[in-house]
């Protein structure tokens, strides 16, 4: 499907016999009302400069003082991934540039808030999280002139602070991920993850979550090879395109002789490829030292634990669920899809109601995209309309058309619209005497399907159905035509 | 001792009572400024229309019955390093010069609900780095007393002014001893605070671990007042103290019967004799009035310097790289954007200050940093762990504020190692966090004042306050 | 200026001599913890009294020269 020359491969294999090792570091735009240390508004999309405050601006004499709730919801997000919450302290992080008001970032260096923690990925993949750790975000440049808005080549820049202290949270897991499929599950779990306990809005395209990834080749076995940031990954799907193409480049470059210089790399998405940044040379020595202006922050056992009881049913446990009440397996897609639309609780709800849990889950996912978490849709009236299809009532073709109907209208008692449309399915009976009529007029299909042509099949289905007005259920039909070719 | 000019006790009483009103007052302040402003430079903004609306008020407020603040009708002068909304602060920088804060310091707003009037913003070391105030960029500042001699630093301009009879009262900040030297040199009471007690929101940061803000008075009696109407917790400030601020102005007659007061068995060297003449006759008055001394000893002291001139500088490299000509202040504009950093704080900067933000820059940086700035931090642990031994024997410690009395100008200027010297005494109380003031207690060398300084643990003010009481009443 | 400094430098090497090895650092004179604000909006500053503060603005924003070779962390 892709082209050899630029475009990377999605496959997962690489060649001879090498391992990508890769981590990825996250940045989330935590979800409170005012930044981190002042009490500007936190918002996305307002006009420049309109939230901004002395601490903001970096102004002579302001002083930082710290946001609970934004400690509240590091604290939510570390619980959620099992990390250990300790005492910590902030540092100023030391380096110049426009967006940086004070010349430095009031960050957390040696002691974080959350520490050890991991995240479960499909397989039972255990990928461990180092540290999660508060930190303020920058103010937002843009380069004008140039060619293309980047920043080499711009006349000047200019430079917005209202994001300038919003309160960002540092994911940074332990270099466990070995294939890109795991770090786009990642990406998209930690997403999850914050979404359900309210730390962060993670939009990726609005900025409140940014991924940076670290990415080194080895062989199996071997130390860990040098390895090389990637910044400017703006999607779930960049992620997974640009760590493909890097363990490549890395490896084309191991396999002609060369090294691996340890460096910054920014991902191109259009062109599809990383280049270089900057080099370790170029990088800054940022001076950590204990931020004088903060003190301790020591959350006490009593309140991590009731932040630790507030938290709602993880994604995971979510999943579990549903897949015991309906039978599908843990990380079959439609799990996944209806645990990410937060519409788990429906089904079940489906099923206390008395419906069948598969069939709802099976349902749900086709017809409710567009539902949300609360569809307006009677979880009673889905529950009749499995029973319907179970008890054979009607196909499963005309509970699909019913389901779609209900949808649309918001609502319906599937009983009178299946009435309504004249919709019943036919007993087993007489199924079995359109299949005879069927194979009595359809001669020659009969004969090549009990030949082996399972395609031939398909003229006979068309035909039952045809004279049944769709009154037959399609498995029935198929299900009868296999057994009369094995007698 | 009779002091020249009144003091804030007695003006905020007269104008109070209608004896007299802010504006009469006012205006006497703003003639002697008229006066001999020009030989001393104690400011570097007078805000005369600024002060007059603000007496006018005052006045206005009496007469109308409305209640009046502790202070009203107050001439106080602020060291510009303390944000003044719309006024224009420099920390006598060039770098600043011209930027108005668009934010009050959290002191200025105090002082203000007191109802004192702002004479001027007051001159000193930029960015308050020095001991003598001729590391401003826009002039030193005289001592009034014999205007061929500094006033001290770094806050020599609001010393001054309250010398000279400017205000009736001024702030200063006090990092290594930044308000108490001054204040030793020019006869002045100057307190160093416990570190917390006052609000550091708005004053332009210099090591955010040292600074404090004080007053400069005549009187021990107008410092309590001025310390009881800044002092208390902040809110926008973290490192402010939760503890209430203490009553200090109903101390003041409690005299020192049974205290025990420090005295060092190892004096540093470099002292003039006068000086220790001083001191001896300020041991002596107290035990008259009911105190004893103990002998203690701060094995640590003579490590403090070095630990203050790494600790300090660290910090402040820090604090100063903000003024970088992005976003407000004096900027060189050149064609990219690290050149144009490095042309602004070229131009921008005085050499003191370019000397301490490099020495700070290297004191943090990797491979230097547990040489230096970490050992500092360590030192500065010995000696909070000295202080800690010293005050189970005593309650209070007296020393020497300066070693000297105030020097003629350009004396210490060619070595920097001698001008940070001065702060010997001092600047082991900023590395603990302490409170500490200098009281005047007679004249040394030249007739020049010389300054005792009264040393007390952390939230001791009121036993500080005590023994600088009885010392001004034998003074 | 560097004489000055490397003389300072060498003076400050008198901390050499301690013994300095179960000695805390003491960063912050007292051992305050937890001091945190409410997350309440509170006014800021207006937008046209800062830029006009500023030594170059621009379509609301401060303007700045461009950055050479090394971009956004």
């Amino acid at each position: 499907m892709s082209n050899a020359s630029s475009a990377p491969q999605h496959s997962t294999e690489l060649p001879n016999g090498w391992e990508m090792v890769v981590g990825l570091e996250v940045h989330v735009e935590l979800d409170t009302k005012t930044k981190l240390f002042s009490a500007s508004p936190n918002r996305f999309g307002d006009e420049p400069n309109t939230n901004i405050d002395p601490v903001t601006l970096g102004l002579p004499g302001a002083l930082p003082v710290l946001n609970k709730h934004a400690v509240e919801l590091a604290i939510r997000l570390g619980l959620a991934l099992n990390c250990t919450v300790q005492p910590s302290t902030f540092h100023r992080k030391n380096y110049f540039y426009q967006d940086m008001p004070k010349a430095y970032q009031i960050s957390q260096y040696d002691q974080p808030i959350n520490i050890d923690g991991f995240m479960m990925l499909p397989g039972d993949v255990r990928i461990g999280i180092e540290r999660a750790h508060l930190e303020e975000d920058t103010g937002k440049s843009t380069h004008i002139g140039g060619t293309s808005g980047r920043i080499h080549g711009s006349d000047y820049s200019l430079v917005d602070f209202n994001r300038a202290g919003v309160p960002l949270v540092e994911i940074v897991s332990r270099p466990d991920i070995r294939n890109s499929d795991q770090a786009r599950q990642y990406v998209a779990e930690l997403r999850s993850i914050l979404l359900a306990v309210g730390a962060s809005d993670a939009k990726m395209e609005e900025g409140s979550m940014r991924c940076d990834v670290n990415v080194s080749v080895r062989k199996p076995g071997a130390e860990f090879g040098t390895r090389c940031e990637i910044k400017n990954v703006n999607s779930i799907r960049a992620v997974g395109k640009a760590i493909d193409y890097e363990a490549r480049r890395q490896i084309d470059v191991l396999e002609s002789g060369g090294t691996i210089r340890q460096e910054t790399r920014h991902w191109d998405d259009s062109e599809g490829r990383t280049h270089t940044l900057r080099t370790k040379e170029d990088a800054d020595d940022y001076r950590y030292f204990l931020e004088p202006d903060l003190v301790l922050l020591d959350p006490d056992q009593e309140w991590i634990e009731s932040i630790r009881a507030s938290l709602p049913m993880l994604p995971a446990a979510r999943r579990a669920q549903l897949a015991t009440l309906t039978g599908a397996n843990k990380e079959s897609e439609s799990v996944y899809v209806i645990v990410e639309r937060g519409q788990d609780d429906y089904v079940s709800a489906v099923a206390q109601a008395g419906g069948d849990a598969a069939r709802a889950l099976v349902y749900v996912q086709q017809a409710f995209a567009e539902e949300g978490a609360t569809p307006k849709v009677a979880a009673s009236d889905i529950a009749t309309l499995t029973q319907m299809e179970r008890d054979a009532k009607i196909t499963a073709t005309q509970a699909k058309t019913i389901l779609s109907e209900m949808v649309a209208n918001g609502g319906g008692d599937p009983v009178a619209l299946a009435a309504a449309k004249g919709f019943e399915a036919l007993d087993t009976s007489a199924v079995e005497a359109m299949v005879d009529a069927a194979i009595a007029q359809q001669a020659d299909a009969w004969a090549k399907y009990c030949a082996g042509e399972e395609k031939a099949m398909g003229a006979l289905v068309g035909a039952i159905m045809k004279a049944s007005q769709g009154k037959a259920d399609g498995k029935v039909v198929t299900a009868i035509l296999q057994a009369r070719r094995a007698k | 001792m009779t002091k020249p000019f009144a003091t804030v006790v007695d003006i905020a009483a007269d104008i109070a009572s209608g004896k007299t009103s802010a504006v009469e007052v006012l205006e006497q302040h703003l003639a002697r400024i008229t006066e001999r402003e020009g030989e001393i430079h104690a400011f570097n903004l007078v805000t005369t229309d600024q002060a007059r609306a603000t007496a006018q008020q005052v006045d206005a407020d009496i007469k109308s019955g409305k209640p009046v603040g502790a202070l009203a009708g107050v001439p106080v002068a602020l060291k510009d390093n303390m944000c003044t909304r719309g006024i224009e602060t420099t920390c006598s920088s060039k770098i600043l010069e011209g930027w108005k804060p668009p934010y009050d310091a959290t002191v200025v707003t105090r002082l203000q609900q007191a109802g004192a009037v702002m004479v001027g913003k007051t001159n000193l070391d930029e960015f308050a780095m020095g001991s003598s105030t001729e590391n401003s960029a826009f002039g030193p500042t005289k001592n009034p007393l014999d205007t061929s001699r500094v006033p001290g630093g770094s806050s020599g301009g609001s010393a001054a002014a309250v010398a000279a009879g400017f205000a009736a009262a001024s702030l200063g900040s006090d990092t290594g001893g930044s308000i108490r030297q001054p204040a030793s040199l020019c006869g002045l009471v100057g307190v160093k605070p416990t570190y917390g007690l006052v609000s550091r929101q708005g004053i332009v940061a210099f090591a955010s671990s040292l600074d404090q803000v004080g007053p400069f008075t005549h009187t021990v009696a107008d410092a309590a007042l001025m310390m009881e109407v800044i002092g208390g917790h902040d809110p926008l400030d973290s490192t402010s103290l939760p503890q209430p601020m203490p009553s200090l102005t109903s101390v003041l007659g409690q005299g020192v019967k049974g205290m025990r007061i420090g005295r060092l068995a190892d004096m540093p060297d470099g002292c003039e004799p006068e000086v220790l003449a001083r001191m001896d006759a300020a041991y002596v008055a107290l035990q008259a009035a009911g105190a004893t001394i103990v002998d203690i000893s701060l094995p640590s002291l003579s490590y403090c310097l070095t630990a203050y001139y790494l600790v300090a500088p660290a910090e402040a490299s820090s604090n100063l790289a903000r003024y970088d000509g992005v976003r407000y202040g004096m900027r060189v504009e050149t064609g990219d954007l690290h050149s144009m950093y490095g042309a602004t704080r070229a131009a921008g900067f005085g050499a003191e200050v370019k000397r301490r933000i490099m020495l700070g820059t290297y004191a943090l940086s990797a491979g230097y940093f547990d040489a230096y700035y970490g050992k500092a931090l360590k030192v500065r642990r010995l000696i909070a762990n000295d202080f800690a031994a010293a005050y189970e024997k005593c309650d209070v410690i007296l020393t020497p504020t300066s070693p000297t009395v105030a020097f003629p100008l350009g004396d210490k200027t060619s070595d920097p190692l001698t001008m940070y010297l001065c702060d010997i005494f001092t600047i082991p109380t900023n590395l603990a966090g302490h409170a500490a003031m200098s009281v005047p207690f007679g004249t040394g060398a030249h007739n020049m004042p010389v300054g005792v300084q009264v040393l007390a643990p952390a939230l001791g003010e009121q036993t500080m306050f005590r023994v600088a009481a009885e010392l001004e009443r034998a003074s | 200026m560097t004489t000055q400094l490397s003389g300072m430098l060498d003076h400050f090497a008198d901390i050499d001599k301690l013994d300095l090895s179960n000695v805390a650092p003491l960063a912050q004179p007292f051992p305050l913890k937890n001091v945190f604000r409410e997350d309440v909006v509170v006014a800021g500053l207006d937008r046209d009294e800062v830029l006009g503060a500023a030594p170059a603005a621009e379509d609301g924003r401060f303007r700045v020269p461009p950055s050479l070779g090394l971009g956004e962390q």
